[in-house]
């Protein structure tokens, strides 16, 4: 069964994802609470290393459901945002935490599939195989998804039109 | 050259490394919300038919004789009354941000300034309205975003009862209660002394304790 107390373990990372799927902190913070709530709502017998990839899964579906709630009415309000960058302790000495906004912006302009592969590996860094599972694809389909997304991010952070 | 070895070329490890490697920073509310999180009791055995007509019969019987001793009194406020405010009309104009105070609206009662929120969170004052709930004096200050709408209600006097059954929560260091009234969420805090209760129906169930927990950069105290 899913350790629900070890559930605030993987906030970060979960964090790192709804933010890299919705593109805004506010629904990124709502889209984890609302995940982890339907978790522990349905709690499932998984294998201990596969948390993180069913947290995925949930979080996607969970985002899924609400791009379609949202998008029966118009945002009109555009809200500020007061987000910190972070560079983790055993990141690349040459990563600058502007650099990782720009790459995190770059994934916003990413098609939905491509976004969900690259999110996979990347940022919360699944196998191959386990963001196969998550997304419920083929193996050779995420990393070729995860090539194509890499491109186009590297393409936006040179300034080269992809 | 195979697919897998173009993913490890520098060009496509730099991408990896700097989606790996940081991140946006996880807002501590976030952590505080989880941390209060619970997995639902499991659910009871079902009791002998016998003993359930038994428990109906003397529910019922207790009813009729508290409808019955409390008949034309007032009664006393709870917070389920004072959330039904939420969802009535308001009867007047809604409050102007407070220039001198940008977080906070013009409008305050016992002493209980309403706050202002479009900056922050986008919910704008819709309205407002004044009642006398069983005796005490409430206002309610209504917010819309997109199509949802809450009520911010503060009691007069003193605190009231916490409600039985709701999920105790502390969100930036601010107890709170929340529980559901069919899809109404209801989340009720202490500000001054004073009870508060916000509810409306909302989408994601950490809305409310998010707006109620929030200190409008120190204008707002509890």
């Amino acid at each position: 069964m899913l350790e629900t107390e070890r559930l605030p373990d993987h906030a970060d990372r979960l964090y790192r994802a709804a933010y890299a799927l919705c593109g805004t902190s506010h629904d990124a913070e709502d889209l984890v609470q609302e995940t982890f709530e339907r978790v522990l709502r349905r709690p499932r017998f998984i294998r201990r290393d596969g948390d993180l990839a069913y947290l995925l899964r949930a979080l996607r579906n969970t985002w899924i459901a609400m791009r379609r709630a949202q998008a029966s009415r118009a945002r009109t309000v555009e809200l500020r945002e007061e987000v910190d960058w972070v560079v983790d302790h055993g990141a690349d000495p040459g990563t600058t935490a502007l650099e990782v906004r720009a790459a995190y912006g770059a994934i916003r302009e990413l098609s939905q599939p491509l976004r969900e592969a690259i999110v996979a590996v990347d940022v919360v860094g699944l196998s191959y195989r386990e963001a196969a599972r998550a997304l419920r694809v083929r193996e050779g389909t995420i990393m070729s998804r995860l090539f194509r997304a890499r491109e186009r991010v590297a393409a936006q952070l040179e300034g080269v039109a992809a | 050259m195979s697919l897998y070895d173009q993913l490890h070329d520098p060009h496509q490890q730099r991408v990896h490394d700097l989606l790996s490697g940081g991140g946006p920073a996880t807002p501590p509310t976030l952590h505080a919300g989880l941390r209060e999180l619970r997995p639902p009791a499991a659910p009871r055995r079902q009791p002998p038919r016998l003993v359930l007509a038994g428990a109906t019969a003397l529910a019922t019987l207790a009813a009729v004789l508290a409808l019955a001793l409390t008949a034309g009194s007032p009664g006393a406020p709870t917070i389920a009354k004072a959330a039904t405010l939420a969802t009535r009309a308001a009867t007047a104009p809604s409050p102007a941000r407070d220039a001198a105070h940008p977080t906070l609206t013009r409008t305050s009662f016992a002493g209980i300034a309403y706050p202002y929120w479009t900056g922050r969170f986008g919910w704008r004052a819709a309205g407002q309205r004044t009642d006398s709930l069983d005796g005490r004096a409430t206002r309610t200050v209504f917010y819309r975003h997109t199509h949802h709408r809450i009520g911010y209600t503060v009691i007069s006097g003193k605190p009231l009862k916490r409600p039985a059954g709701a999920q105790r929560l502390v969100v930036n260091g601010v107890e709170m209660y929340r529980y559901r009234d069919g899809r109404k969420t209801v989340v009720t805090f202490e500000r001054n002394g004073h009870t508060c209760v916000l509810a409306g129906y909302v989408h994601f169930a950490s809305t409310l304790p998010k707006l109620a927990a929030w200190t409008g950069d120190g204008a707002i105290r509890f």
